[in-house]
């Protein structure tokens, strides 16, 4: 084993000597000028090849000959060039998209035997174009909810769009926008994404085999990467649905030089009721909106540099004129250069600012009172990329986030005078990382890497040491900077791929992760008043260890995809609270968080038809997650609120004609985990339910039916439009959202459990174009 | 405008078709059953104690009656066993609730020993209570009537406290406005319970309970038990008794009380 690991690490240095020249190049859309991600470049003459990386850059590295170079990219003709390779040469090549619609499925945009020559293993990347046919709740098109239907990936509730991956909690997940992590992608309470789908190029989610240049959360990696901006010519995407419009306007500044993109959404719910509802059913000064706004400029400064620079801005408002009111979003900037140091020689540097905060207001007259909660972070990192010949992409670099944590705030006016303010808490997150992507043979391909990752947390502040009644017994003050408390993660990454033949291969990965940060919630499915908190001397790290295994066949001509996963997880130090935890305004909340171990394990089946008129996939999941906590169930083994043992998606599009298709989603899960009573009594007169075990029982099954109709409008040459019509839950199965344990209002003395339905049938219709 | 109202009549419909309650049956454990305290001994007075076991949720008869506890009460170098009077409560005869005096509760039952202790602290003093009106925020919604009450408040010490509202000699029951001495102001507490609204003509009798900060914690949670949902609020958990191993709780507390009548 070392004498084989020892030849994977010189093997790079091996071919070293090699007299070799270097095609490189972008690859971009011919239309609008974007780059295009995961371009394949080959020399088919000899089967070698790379793809082009996040910002459309490829480099391919050939002896001294004469070549066929073919760029492919599904969805996009295909090109060839001859070359006769005797120096290095640049290429920047622009692929038109096909004029003809293609039916491939929604989770792809790869080429065809991806699934089976590719050593990722636990990765999809979406394609946005085709997102629009999945049916949603009230027609509002989001790429969190269509990844809910893979394996292994599970919705947090009704409606929402969190999502817990291969046994995560919500929070284990990172979620990237242009870089910039998000603190909360949801809206109105997480039944919206935060996630504009006209403003994104491409979202892709890594639950398992994470490479080793993504760090700082234990599950899972959603990256999803806005558009620079049309650089060939002004256009306009947008919609108009039940609840919200959205609309996109994109154009060259300096022709293929300098494109802006500006991408905005807003709800009017309110609008729409203040000015046709009755005066009596709702007063004028009532607001309840969200929205976003998603910006980019892009400039080629030369050949070898570019400057980016994105935005994101987006806000949820709900409240009754002055008196009460709640706001809460997200921002986010980043500012990136991307630079060739040589034909081979790629870096990004990344300079990332990212905010969340919350509000609540109420007040009358003189009397007053705000809540506020947030966390801010300042990132910058560095990343390279070296192609170092057809069978070696090394990545490395480094990044370090300054994060400042404001757990809650409340104020009131003079008249009240009373105020809890906790104080502010501060770290310090950084991490190198070295990672290859080596073809070893024409069988066997290899990711490994490893991230070193350091957690600081650091003054100024007070910190604390609890007693067995979580009561502070000691406390100690630290000065700016002065570190608390440092944490350190070594987390391999490493996956493997064996092609057994042309259509099928094994695949085995493990990767370590770290997370250093923990979201304070008492709610499944996220809550806008969530508070993010540091590691520190009394909240350890979480740790996860996991090891995937999988067999990946396809099957008529790589029409249809299957696999068969299987994955197990460790999870060290998971925490779960103690029973009566205050989370809320509390300066001790550290001491009411219990720790413990975890696991995790499932079996993931997935059967995919990618072509043809009808395309769609079928996707199992089996698993359990549990936790073992001293404190809770007698220290035993006890499912995770999220837990669910089996998930079943169904999804299938049928293309009519190519301006009418219809698309239906079945979905069913068992009912999480959840701590109903088993028993009660009476104090004061009053029946209190008796709980003897957390998580001992579960919600009923959940299941439903989604269906749509896709119209497309008379092609023209300058504009196009749809009419989209979806029914969400078709067939008004009313699931249960949440039960509750009353004294029954008919029979004195009785008591019952009445479950509450979010949503019954809920259909919707909007309009789409774009010019 | 007509497609506004198209769209808002559409939104009605979709909210009419959503949301939805109803009740339905579930299959809950049995668990074996736990004793359950009331134990009080206020100011002046002497302990009861009301012993009852948890039932099956479902279970629409009276809690069970404990007949055949032991009960001792203590303070310092004192106890007294209660006499059992019926019904599972017990009542004791000698030691009479004092401020500023810990209280021991001792009850030995199917062999099992559970003990509580309680601190009974100084009584509150009740300086006024006033009517104020509340307009909430849609317009066409009632005028609240509520009831501020403002009381002393001892800056020595930390206090924590408990009011009860009698509305025409009827007990509201069903939440505990507990709460600490955080919101003290110029030694006195000036608090309206935004919960509670009134109806002119009502008589309301306000008890500001002064209680230790266990009782407090207790109640606090008790509340929580009580108004919690299931699924997508916190894990629900039975309130930490000041009572080790038992259900419920021992108080020991005074209280102050004035009565207004809402005009």
């Amino acid at each position: 084993m070392r004498r084989l690991l020892f030849l994977l690490a010189i093997y790079p240095t091996l071919l070293w000597g090699q007299q070799n020249y270097t095609l490189s190049g972008s690859v971009t859309d011919a239309e609008t000028g974007e780059d295009l991600i995961g371009v394949t470049v080959v020399a088919i003459d000899i089967g070698k090849g790379t793809i082009s990386n996040n910002y459309g850059f490829y480099s391919l590295s050939l002896q001294e000959g004469k070549y066929t170079i073919q760029y492919s990219y599904l969805g996009y003709e295909t090109i060839s060039k001859d070359l006769n390779f005797n120096k290095k040469q640049t290429f920047n090549i622009e692929l038109s998209p096909v004029s003809i619609e293609l039916n491939e499925v929604v989770i792809s945009a790869e080429r065809r035997d991806k699934n089976i020559t590719s050593a990722e293993m636990g990765v999809e990347k979406l394609n946005l174009k085709r997102i629009a046919v999945i049916p949603v709740l009230l027609g509002e098109k989001d790429v969190l909810k269509t990844i809910q239907l893979l394996p292994g990936i599970s919705s947090s509730g009704e409606g929402s769009t969190g999502f817990n991956v291969r046994g995560g909690s919500m929070d284990q997940n990172l979620i990237l926008l242009d870089e910039a992590p998000l603190y909360s992608a949801s809206h109105l309470m997480g039944f919206f994404s935060v996630f504009n789908a006209d403003a994104l190029k491409d979202v892709t989610i890594y639950k398992g085999g994470i490479p080793a240049y993504y760090g700082g959360r234990a599950s899972s990696v959603l990256d999803i990467t806005m558009n620079n901006g049309n650089r060939k010519r002004f256009s306009a995407t947008g919609g108009i649905g039940l609840i919200s419009t959205r609309l996109t306007v994109e154009g060259p500044i300096l022709k293929d030089k300098l494109s802006f993109i500006v991408s905005g959404r807003r709800t009017y719910a309110d609008i729409v009721a203040k000015t046709a509802l009755p005066e009596d059913r709702l007063p004028d000064d009532v607001s309840l909106y969200f929205y976003d706004l998603n910006a980019k400029l892009s400039y080629s400064i030369n050949d070898k540099n570019r400057l980016i620079l994105s935005g994101y801005f987006g806000k949820d408002v709900f409240g009754f004129s002055d008196q009460i009111g709640t706001d809460w979003g997200n921002s986010t900037g980043t500012l990136r250069w991307n630079h060739l140091f040589s034909d081979k020689l790629f870096s990004n540097t990344s300079a990332i600012y990212s905010t969340y905060n919350y509000g609540f207001n109420i007040g009358q007259g003189d009397i007053s009172m705000r809540l506020t909660s947030g966390i801010e972070n300042h990132n910058f990192k560095e990343d390279f990329t070296w192609f170092l010949n057809p069978n070696n992409t090394i990545k490395f670099g480094g990044g370090a986030t300054y994060h400042q944590f404001m757990p809650g705030e409340l104020t009131t006016d003079s008249t009240l005078n009373f105020e809890i303010i906790l104080e502010k808490k501060r770290a310090i997150e950084s991490g190198i990382y070295l990672q290859n992507e080596q073809k070893v043979s024409s069988r066997f391909s290899a990711n490994y890497g490893i991230r070193l990752s350091m957690f600081n947390q650091i003054g100024p502040g007070w910190v604390y040491e609890y007693g067995e009644d979580n009561t502070p017994i000691d406390s100690s003050y630290y000065e700016s900077n002065e570190t608390v408390q440092a944490y350190y993660g070594i987390e391999p990454r490493l996956s493997f791929n064996y092609i057994l033949g042309s259509r099928s291969s094994v695949k085995v990965s493990y990767n370590r992760m770290a997370q250093y940060l923990h979201l304070l919630s008492n709610s499944t499915s996220g809550s806008p008043t969530d508070v993010w908190m540091p590691s520190s001397n009394n909240l350890k790290p979480l740790y996860v260890d996991q090891l995937a295994l999988g067999y990946f066949r396809n099957f008529l001509d790589n029409n249809i995809e299957t696999s068969v996963e299987v994955y197990y997880k460790n999870l060290q130090n998971v925490a779960d609270y103690e029973n009566g935890a205050n989370i809320f305004l509390n300066e001790f909340v550290e001491a009411t968080i219990l720790s413990g171990t975890g696991r995790s394990y499932g079996l993931e089946l997935y059967v995919k038809k990618k072509y043809g008129d009808f395309t769609g996939w079928i996707s199992y999941t089996l698993s359990r997650t549990e936790n073992k906590i001293e404190g809770i169930n007698s220290f035993s083994w006890y499912p995770v609120k999220y837990d669910k043992t089996h998930d079943i998606s169904i999804v299938g599009t049928y293309q009519f004609t190519p301006r009418i298709s219809i698309s239906a989603v079945w979905i069913y899960a068992t009912g999480n985990a959840v701590t109903f009573p088993s028993g009660k009594y009476v104090l004061d007169g009053l029946p209190i339910p008796y709980y003897t075990e957390r998580n001992g029982y579960r919600m009923p099954h959940y299941h439903r039916v989604d269906a749509s109709i896709n119209l497309k409008g008379k092609k023209r040459k300058k504009f196009e439009s749809s009419w989209d019509l979806s029914v969400y839950n078709a067939y008004n199965r009313h699931n249960a959202y949440m039960i509750n344990f009353q004294e029954s209002e008919t029979i004195p003395g009785a008591t019952e459990a009445v479950k509450l339905s979010l949503f019954g049938i809920v259909p919707s219709i909007s309009y789409n174009f774009k010019f | 405008m007509a497609l506004n109202k198209y769209i808002a009549v559409a939104i009605s419909v979709l909210i009419t078709m959503s949301s939805c309650e109803e009740i339905i049956e579930i299959d809950l454990n049995s668990s074996d059953p736990a004793l359950v305290i009331e134990a009080s001994l206020y100011k002046d007075s002497v302990s009861v104690v009301h012993l009852t076991k948890t039932a099956n949720y479902f279970s629409i008869d009276e809690p069970a009656p404990i007949e055949n506890a032991s009960v001792t009460i203590t303070t310092g170098n004192i106890s007294e066993e209660l006499s059992y009077i019926g019904n599972g409560n017990y009542i004791g005869q000698s030691i009479i609730g004092k401020e500023d005096i810990n209280y021991n509760v001792e009850i030995v039952w199917n062999e099992t020993e559970y003990t509580g202790s309680a601190y009974l602290p100084k009584q509150t003093e009740i300086i006024s209570l006033e009517v104020v009106e509340f307009q909430p925020p849609s317009p066409h919604a009632p005028l609240f009537l509520q009831i501020e009450s403002t009381f002393l408040d001892d800056p020595e010490r930390e206090n924590f406290y408990l009011l009860r509202y009698i509305q025409n000699d009827t007990i509201l029951t069903g939440q505990y406005f507990a709460f600490s001495d955080l919101m003290a102001f110029n030694d006195t507490i000036s608090f309206t319970n935004p919960m509670m609204s009134f109806d002119p003509g009502d008589e309301v009798v306000l008890k500001v309970f002064s209680i230790d900060e266990p009782l407090y914690n207790f109640f606090v949670q008790l509340n929580d038990a009580l108004s919690g949902g299931m699924a997508m609020s916190s894990t629900p958990y039975n309130p930490t008794s000041n009572i080790e191993g038992a259900m419920g709780y021992f108080a020991a507390w005074s209280y102050d009380a004035d009565t207004i009548t809402i005009q």
